[in-house]
């Protein structure tokens, strides 16, 4: 899949790139308005992350553009700024999804896949995992046919684990995944480590759930075959 | 009391004023009229008449009547002249007074003009009058056509005071209403009065000189949180995405573990760099308030997201909403920050097994939205200074930035809402929202 990375910040972009690669993607670095409003009607992306506060364009005007040029490609706007209104604005104006600085790698890459999801129309919206159904649209999880009752934390962290399968989560990562950025004062605390230790609880009254790993010291990991 | 008010009630108490002083100086004002009025027809009767006598010569004239005495009445008894004949009087002259006379057995009063003259030898008296009665009607008349003139003067100049008190200013009511309006500087009406009245037109343009450097002033701070947020969240976001990215290399677990603690410091940093900035984004009125929000419902979702968070110490959460409150003019997003952030302290700071009860209803009037917890408490010398930034009363718990409690200060304070606390140390602390 083709990304444009329009972000005036170079050590930045080449964050994502180096992220992106990583996970398959092939990347385009646009520094500027000017050279992003050139490149969106040489090439087609399936993504372009966009940052608004461009030193030389209004980032609203370049998504503008950026819908007028393409029609496939999904945007999510990556911003610094936040005001209130270019959120709503740029949601409004058609951008698929909206981060604000600083965010998580992994979820940037978890809010590629949800878009990909829904513009493809993936059917399968159910992940069978080590005899676990995970019902994605209906954020629901069963075990054969029965349904586990868990919370709607515990099944956003069972979903982000498996969605990111195989690789270590910090707790921080998880803990900015499902609080999202909620602004309370805490920056350090144990609660993923009580939700965790709860999801595993919960799961292995149907079945082993030894597969959800503790990293020591880094944190968790989904072992999935 | 509105200056329209104030200028009726003066021009009323003026008017009240006139007429008090009217009604105590007019009869007599109007007797003294009426009163020279007939000294000048009686001195005028009187010269007529000694024209006469001075043709004729008193003898004659008054020889033409028996008794020496001329006596002549008019048939209605309203005036009368006499001239008689009598011994030295003790000085001569004019005097006029009222007296009553009695003519064909009637008593009338009258006004007498007294005159005592010598003619050759003889002392003579010459008498001029004229009735009471004709005079008080005269009187009567004028005190009438007094009143009646006052109440049409009373009435012409309060219409007249009201109608124009109410023109001038008109203008005053339109820059009164611009403000009415504007609950922010941003949404004045900028738009100048018409009036030809110099001190409201300064008026006018002072005021929305003022607003425009308000809104300057507004502007200039919100690029400047912008441009800050700008400059200190880009480097955040480069080191925490550069950190992740390092974390997937193979790192010995040392280093990895020192990249997390990295991590974590970095997040610090972003948390209270994201505080400050939300606090001064809502003093810089950046949100919108155009929702309407239900306690119950935020309530309910609050506890929803954070009820997990106490499970680990086994605190149970009571909710007790019996009666909705509608906040209109809210900010969900905002309140719902508010709201979480007491919640989650009620949790922080409470005992294990404890409990949060969390209660709204009216009392006075005002919906309340109380959160108890079962806690430790706040000692009474640092309730005051629980909302100032920075300030953790809780010096063992080392793993918040301190900004918790001004935030929801601030939230509060967007929306109207008071904020009261009580607690007692080792029984648990009480946060009540009093919404407006």
């Amino acid at each position: 899949m083709n990304v444009l990375i329009i972000e005036d910040e170079i050590a930045l972009s080449k964050e994502l790139e180096v992220f992106l690669k990583k996970e398959g993607y092939v990347c385009e670095l646009a520094r500027t308005g000017k050279e992003a409003s050139e490149k969106i009607y040489v090439n087609s992306y399936d993504f372009i992350l966009l940052d608004l506060g461009l030193p030389d364009y209004d980032g609203l005007e370049l998504l503008k553009e950026v819908f007028k040029a393409t029609k496939e490609a999904s945007v999510i706007i990556l911003t610094a700024r936040g005001t209130v209104d270019d959120k709503v604005k740029g949601l409004n104006m058609g951008a698929d999804d909206y981060l604000a600085k600083p965010f998580s790698l992994l979820e940037l890459q978890s809010r590629m896949h949800a878009i990909i999801r829904r513009k493809h129309g993936l059917k399968k919206s159910i992940l069978p995992i080590k005899g676990f159904n995970i019902d994605i649209d209906n954020r629901t999880v069963a075990w054969k046919e029965e349904q586990v009752n868990l919370t709607k934390k515990e099944f956003d962290l069972l979903h982000y684990l498996v969605l990111h399968k195989n690789r270590v989560l910090t707790r921080l990562q998880l803990t900015e995944h499902i609080w999202g950025n909620l602004m309370d004062d805490d920056f350090d605390s144990n609660y993923i480590d009580v939700h965790i230790k709860n999801l595993r609880k919960k799961l292995s009254a149907y079945e082993e759930s030894d597969w959800i790993e503790t990293v020591r010291g880094l944190g968790y990991r989904a072992n999935i075959g | 009391m509105r200056l329209y008010t104030k200028f009726t009630l003066y021009s009323a108490i003026s008017k009240i004023l006139i007429v008090g002083i009217f009604v105590v100086f007019v009869p007599s004002v109007i007797e003294r009229l009426a009163d020279s009025h007939t000294d000048a027809q009686l001195v005028h009767m009187k010269n007529k008449t000694l024209a006469i006598v001075n043709r004729v010569g008193v003898k004659e004239f008054i020889e033409q009547e028996k008794d020496s005495v001329l006596n002549s009445y008019n048939i209605l008894k309203e005036e009368f002249i006499s001239i008689e004949q009598i011994a030295e009087p003790e000085k001569l002259g004019e005097v006029i007074q009222n007296t009553q006379r009695t003519i064909e057995d009637e008593n009338v009063d009258y006004r007498v003009l007294s005159l005592t003259f010598k003619s050759g030898t003889q002392y003579y008296l010459l008498e001029v009058g004229k009735s009471l009665n004709r005079v008080e009607l005269v009187q009567d008349y004028l005190r009438n056509l007094a009143w009646y003139l006052l109440l049409i003067l009373l009435l012409v100049t309060v219409i007249i005071d009201i109608m124009f008190t109410r023109f001038l200013l008109s203008p005053f009511k339109l820059i009164e209403d611009k403000l009415k309006k504007t609950n922010h500087p941003e949404k004045f009406d900028f738009s100048s009065i018409s009036s030809n009245t110099s001190d409201f037109k300064y008026l006018d343009d002072s005021i929305n000189e003022m607003m425009h450097k308000i809104n300057d002033a507004f502007m200039h701070e919100r690029l400047f949180i912008s441009n800050v947020s700008h400059e200190l969240l880009t480097p955040i976001s480069i080191i925490k995405n550069r950190l992740e990215n390092i974390l997937v290399e193979k790192l010995p677990e040392d280093v990895a573990m020192r990249v997390i603690e990295t991590q974590n410091t970095l997040t610090r940093l972003s948390k209270i760099v994201n505080a400050l900035l939300l606090i001064s984004r809502i003093e810089n009125q950046q949100f919108l308030k155009g929702e309407e929000v239900s306690v119950k419902d935020l309530v309910k979702e609050v506890v929803d997201e954070i009820e997990d968070r106490g499970s680990e110490t086994n605190i149970s959460i009571r909710v007790e909403i019996n009666e909705d409150y509608l906040l209109r003019n809210a900010n969900r997003y905002l309140l719902f920050t508010m709201v979480f952030n007491l919640v989650n302290n009620a949790i922080k700071y409470n005992i294990r097994n404890g409990s949060i009860e969390i209660t709204g209803k009216f009392i006075d009037r005002n919906f309340q939205l109380i959160v108890k917890d079962s806690g430790k408490g706040i000692p009474s010398e640092n309730i005051k200074s629980l909302f100032e930034p920075f300030k953790k009363i809780r010096k063992d718990k080392t793993d918040s930035h301190g900004l918790g409690l001004p935030i929801v200060k601030t939230v509060a304070d967007f929306h109207g809402i008071q904020i009261q606390v009580y607690s007692q140390v080792n029984e648990g602390s009480s946060f009540v929202l009093v919404f407006p």
